[in-house]
């Protein structure tokens, strides 16, 4: 499953779920996979310590392996075979000038005036959804690279310590090894999910 | 609906908003059941609280001409609106700051002077 269809799928089943206050009342998700109760949790201070150090070491491995590349070879390779990131990112930055136009126009309408916020509503809902194709299209092109592929191991690692499965009213964790984890792709995957909703801004 | 659309519908509802402004007064009121090690998704929704708090301040004072509850019910009117308050603030503060350059320069009559920039590089 590439990241782009995790990423649609972590929203999709989020939007699907009846959202009540439980997403906030503390820090945990709770899910279900083949009826059984999951829950992700907020890591503690150790448990981030203990990711941050396996990831060092996976930058270690990462920069020995044949193919290792940083975001910027990355991104002047790309920009070789056509596909141009920082031309992209100026296209944003365009857009995002478009975007606060509007909202400019659209906070200095009365409310009465219904043509005119459906007109500029319905303007910046259509800049706003190529802004989010736009990040992620740039999101899929950079995945490749050493930061992204750091990054993924980090929450990956993450998810492994923190996804916990209800048994006789207590919370065990789900895997014992990282190994484990990694070979389990459905369970793991809506982990992950969940877990970088949880993390939401906090990276 | 997206996730946090639903997390702003949350926040601008009147039992949380009730709440965040008693948990603010009154110290022992929790809002969540963890007190710390907040997840993303919490301080999402407490960004949203202090938001809705100051515009329905902000309302209730009348301040601003093209805000009113329609306005606080809509997503993309209240972002709009956000947008347009932060630069009419920023442009009140670079008025201030003019007014006080003035009023520091002893001019015989201070209304009819005014200031600006010079580069003497």
């Amino acid at each position: 499953m590439s990241d782009f269809d995790i990423l649609n799928e972590s929203m999709a089943n989020l939007e699907r779920n009846n959202f009540d206050d439980s997403l906030i009342k503390d820090n945990k998700i709770c899910f279900i996979v083949n009826e059984n109760l999951y829950r992700v949790r907020m890591p503690n201070q150790g448990e981030q310590s203990l990711a941050e150090h396996q990831r060092n070491l996976e930058q270690l491995s990462y920069l020995k392996q044949e193919g290792c590349i940083t975001k910027n070879q990355l991104i002047l390779q790309l920009k070789n075979s056509g596909i141009d990131i920082d031309k992209l990112e100026e296209e944003r930055t365009e857009l995002t000038k478009e975007l606060k136009k509007y909202w400019f126009l659209l906070a200095t309408v009365d409310s009465t005036n219904k043509n005119k916020i459906t007109e500029y509503s319905d303007k910046i809902k259509e800049i706003q959804n190529i802004l989010k194709n736009s990040v992620m299209n740039i999101a899929v092109y950079l995945s490749p690279c050493l930061e992204s592929r750091l990054e993924s191991f980090y929450i990956k690692y993450m998810t492994y310590i923190c996804t916990e499965k209800q048994v006789n009213n207590e919370w065990i964790k789900v895997w014992n090894t990282f190994e484990d984890f990694n070979k389990d792709d459905i369970l793991g995957n809506t982990a992950i999910s969940n877990l970088t909703w949880l993390l939401l801004n906090k990276r | 609906m997206d996730i946090e659309q639903q997390i702003r519908q949350l926040a601008r509802s009147p039992y949380w908003l009730n709440l965040y402004k008693s948990s603010k007064e009154i110290g022992t009121i929790q809002l969540f059941e963890n007190i710390s090690n907040y997840s993303g998704l919490q301080n999402l929704f407490l960004f949203w609280l202090s938001v809705y708090e100051s515009l329905y301040q902000d309302l209730a004072q009348q301040e601003w001409k093209y805000l009113d509850e329609k306005v606080i019910e809509n997503d993309i009117r209240t972002d709009a609106f956000l947008y347009w308050r932060s630069k009419m603030r920023e442009q009140d503060l670079l008025n201030y700051k003019r007014e006080q350059k003035v009023s520091k320069l002893n001019f015989k009559d201070n209304k009819n002077v005014s200031t600006f920039n010079v580069d003497f590089n």
